[in-house]
């Protein structure tokens, strides 16, 4: 059953009612999820849901209005309320709807087997990730953990001609907790994994990798102020660099004055090692799809090449202020305008491994995961080490508890010295181990 | 409605305890950055979430269509649910004050009798103001309101109409030279009508922050050490919630938090009295505020910690009956697609008796932090926050303004180690949510708090 009806619908009356373009982004989804809290089992969960974003421009003035069932009348309602909005709202020239271009079908995004999975399977498979955490070693403790599977249609139409539809699946997991011996309580560590295909699920081995860490973190002390190397995990790269980064590169909080790296295109902003690229296009990736938000095809971008900024994310209304086109970033739901926002992110590995990066540092820590807030303006960021390890004279030292490590994005992405050949695929991101030097931190 | 409902309760026959939940969230978001709209959402978001307990397992399911068909599917979807999670144990709910009738914050100036065109006149020009001075790189001003209607019944007797208008202002400033930026920012957030929200008026706001934005520019990053910190009211919220409240809420400590076994011990300096409470106290209109939880509970204000002794966790009605007591009305949802969980709603310390002046001046080397940016804290109660504004004090004086400090702690300790309490008291942290699977607008505040933490720093 289309979905695509509904759209036309409120494209349609939208014109009706004076709008000069109308856009309407559609989901309708159904998930069923199962999740396990203190250890066991707790809850079954069923839904279905619907939505439908309306945006239109009257006089290049923005109104948007959403609403979560598909009714004409509710439609109609939405759409009325878009365009009093928009014609009380401010003019802006760029407010422009992106023209058709020509989509190809991403491959591997639906696996047939989402359409039969039932509430017994994913019970059956949130079991076998508390069983094999709570089974490694009695001291593991399960705060939460949930197993969801999801499909859902997405589709956009607009005045223009665009009109797309597809149909998509997830199953995705998580499993968070920590070790508790005596009165001892470890520090909070999760794993979690998304993937389009059943065939593709892991989760003994991300239960595993997830008691393994607690455990090892037990017995932490307390360290020393030093300026020495950090190892960061894949899981920590993703906190400390990926999600600031696709914040710089966001084309319109570069144009708007909240980027470091306004004015960097093709300079060089990162140690030579460093290379990440953004790509939509990838068969079963998590972050993929053939269209983003405004309907435009995703792209294949190299972000950072060898540390040299390449590109910022675009969607249209970024791009018509630069006179290019959009290079298919448009983000989000059916419940706000459309934002940008990145797809699947690849950090390029390096060719040595976690154990040789380890073994040349002779002053350092591995970070497992970074609890603060980088700002994404500055790039200042100071926070806490979890699951953080001492290493001296290139090896892996004991467990450290209330360790900060402080320092700027920006400074930092020179100063990377090594990436490890392994990486850890976290959702829609890839990325390996890196090493980092000069980085300031301060013991308890 | 309420009548509609009630009529479906008997398809949950054959299940321990049934409970319909509508809930309509109307949202508007309206967003201005550098001159630009970036946001004039109007957002509707309604349906029935329903929950089952059948044999100590629950299920839950929803829906977004109202008609008759389409919510008994969901009440058997969720007994389904129910069933296929549920164990060999039944489980009794605990006692709870079921609400019966209308509730609803007292609202003098309600939201809606402000048209669109003067609340995007309000952010059109507040951001104007920001971005007005000379060193301000990029502005930010937002308005967004959330009305809410809902109605909650239960097969054991709660029966009740809820209303909730909570309307939030957010300011963001960034100042820019020499290639380095710094981020301010004041928000504003209440439960309550227009007027409530604009104690502090957005010009002054605008001038704050923008200012703020320029000093930090000039401002040196801090050593990295442990010291005497005094937190504003912002940081001692954020403490009360991030570091102790979420140790608290009892399906964590069943987990094992480290407040597992620990009621009637000391586990704080005897200053400290730290409330999690649903109706707002110290003034009517804290951004937590929560008359009726999201189980049909009334709820209540918590003593969660009393002169340093551990009181109470906080409870749904499943922790309430295997705990012994009575729920706490801590049951939440965010939208009727989510299940209730336990969650906080207003958390702070209680005042003391000190004014700031004492307690600065007796602090030979330390810190006074004002103003939050974001906070986490670990199942060992380790926390970490980002502080808006730091200065050093030395001998007894304020001195210099110091920029990206974050502050950490092992947070029982850290309310061990306080020794004084102020005596003004603020809710600041309106704007604030909590994000626990799902988000839950909460509020915190306090008085000015003197202990030791540990300052993150840039250099040795």
């Amino acid at each position: 059953m289309t979905i695509l009806k509904y759209g036309e619908f409120a494209v349609q009356k939208a014109q009706q009612l004076g709008a000069d373009e109308a856009e309407a982004f559609l989901t309708q989804g159904q998930e069923i999820s199962v999740k396990a809290e203190a250890n066991e089992l707790k809850l079954a969960t069923t839904h279905a849901r619907d939505g439908i974003g309306i945006r239109v421009f009257c006089e290049r003035a923005l109104g948007f209005a959403s609403v979560n069932v598909f009714d004409e009348e509710k439609i109609e309602e939405a759409v009325r309320t878009a365009v009093s909005l928009s014609k009380a709202s401010l003019k802006d020239e760029h407010n422009l709807l992106p023209e058709p271009q020509p989509v190809r079908q991403v491959a591997g995004l639906y696996d047939q087997t989402a359409e039969g999975f039932q509430i017994g399977s994913a019970i059956s498979l949130a079991e076998e990730l508390l069983s094999t955490a709570r089974g490694y070693d009695p001291r593991v403790m399960v705060d939460s953990a949930s197993f969801n599977a999801m499909t859902e249609r997405r589709a956009v139409v607009n005045s223009r001609g665009i009109k797309a539809e597809e149909k998509e699946n997830l199953f995705y997991y998580f499993i968070m907790g920590m070790a508790r011996d005596g009165d001892e309580v470890s520090s909070f560590n999760y794993r979690f994994q998304a993937t389009r295909s059943a065939g593709d699920l892991a989760v003994k081995e991300k239960a595993r990798e997830f008691a393994e860490g607690v455990v090892a973190s037990l017995g932490a002390s307390k360290g020393q102020s030093f300026v020495g190397t950090v190892i960061l995990s894949p899981n920590a790269v993703l906190d400390l660099i990926v999600q600031p980064l696709t914040f710089a590169v966001d084309a319109n909080r570069v144009q708007k004055g909240l980027s470091r790296l306004a004015g960097m295109l093709n300079k060089q902003v990162a140690s030579p090692l460093l290379d990440i690229e953004d790509d939509g296009l990838i068969a079963g990736g998590t972050g993929s799809a053939s269209f983003d938000r405004e309907g435009l095809p995703h792209t294949k971008v190299k972000v950072i090449e060898d540390g040299i900024l390449r590109t910022y994310l675009y969607n249209s209304y970024a791009a018509h202020k630069e006179g290019r086109t959009s290079t298919g970033h448009a983000s989000g739901g059916a419940r706000s305008v459309p934002a940008i926002g990145p797809t699947n992110m690849l950090v390029r590995p390096g060719d040595k491994s976690k154990e040789e990066l380890i073994s040349e540092v002779k002053r350092g820590i591995l970070v497992t995961r970074f609890s603060g807030f980088p700002e994404p303006a500055s790039g200042e960021f100071s926070g806490v080490v979890k699951g953080g390890f001492l290493i001296e004279n290139g090896r892996l030292g004991r467990p450290l508890i209330e360790t900060m490590v402080s320092g700027n994005l920006f400074e930092m992405l020179p100063k990377v010295s090594g990436l490890s050949r392994e990486t850890e695929s976290l959702g829609s991101v890839i990325a390996p181990y890196v090493m980092v030097d000069e980085m300031a931190i301060t013991g308890g | 409605m309420l009548e509609f409902l009630e009529e479906l309760l008997g398809e949950f026959t054959g299940s321990d305890y049934g409970e319909l939940r509508y809930h309509e969230r109307k949202a508007l978001n309206i967003a201005v950055r550098q001159g630009e709209l970036e946001a004039a959402n109007s957002t509707v978001y309604s349906g029935v979430g329903v929950r089952a307990l059948c044999h100590g397992g629950w299920g839950f399911s929803s829906t977004s269509r109202l008609d008759r068909d389409s919510i008994k599917a969901a009440i058997h979807d969720a007994i389904s649910g129910a069933r296929a999670a549920s164990k060999k144990d039944t489980m009794k709910l605990g006692p709870a004050r079921l609400a019966r009738g209308r509730f609803g914050p007292e609202i003098e100036d309600a939201l809606s009798a402000h048209p669109f065109e003067e609340k995007l006149a309000l952010v059109r020009g507040t951001e104007a103001k920001v971005r007005s001075f000379p060193f301000i790189a990029s502005t930010t001003c937002a308005y967004r309101e959330s009305l809410d209607r809902k109605y909650i019944i239960t097969t054991d007797g709660a029966r009740a109409e809820v209303t909730d208008s909570k309307p939030e202002f957010i300011l963001l400033a960034v100042a820019a030279a020499d290639g380095q930026r710094v981020e301010a920012s004041e928000t504003l957030g209440v439960t309550g009508g227009w007027s409530d929200l604009f104690k502090r008026q957005p010009d002054e706001l605008a001038e704050t922050v923008a200012r703020r934005a320029g000093d930090l520019l000039k401002a040196a990053h801090p050593s990295g050490e442990r010291a005497v910190v005094i937190l504003g009211p912002a940081l001692v919220g954020l403490l009360a919630h991030e570091a102790i409240g979420h140790t608290v809420e009892a399906d964590f400590v069943l987990s094992g938090a480290v407040t597992q076994g620990k009621l009637g011990q000391r586990v704080a300096s005897e200053l400290v009295t730290l409330v999690d409470s649903g109706p707002s106290q110290y003034g009517n209109h804290a951004g937590g505020t929560v008359l009726v939880d999201d189980e049909g509970v009334l709820t209540e204000r918590t003593v969660v910690i009393e002169q340093g002794i551990l009181r109470s966790y906080l409870h749904n009605r499943e922790t309430a009956g295997m705990f012994g007591v009575t729920s706490t009305g801590s049951a939440r949802a965010f939208e009727y697609s989510d299940e209730p969980l336990i969650r906080m709603r207003n958390t702070y310390m209680e005042p003391g008796s000190r004014t700031l002046e004492e307690m600065i001046s007796e602090v030979q080397h330390g810190y006074l932090l004002q103003g939050a940016r974001g906070g986490q804290a670990d199942a060992n109660a380790e926390f970490m926050f980002s502080v808006q504004e730091a200065y050093r004090i030395e001998d007894g004086k304020v001195g210099e303004l110091l920029r990206g400090v974050a502050v950490s702690g092992q947070a029982f300790e850290v309310l061990e180690s306080v020794d004084a309490v102020g005596k003004e008291f603020r809710f600041d942290m309106g704007a604030g949510y909590c994000g626990k699977g799902q988000m839950a607008k909460v509020d915190g505040g306090g008085p000015y708090v003197r202990c030791k933490a540990i300052i993150g720093g840039r250099t040795r």
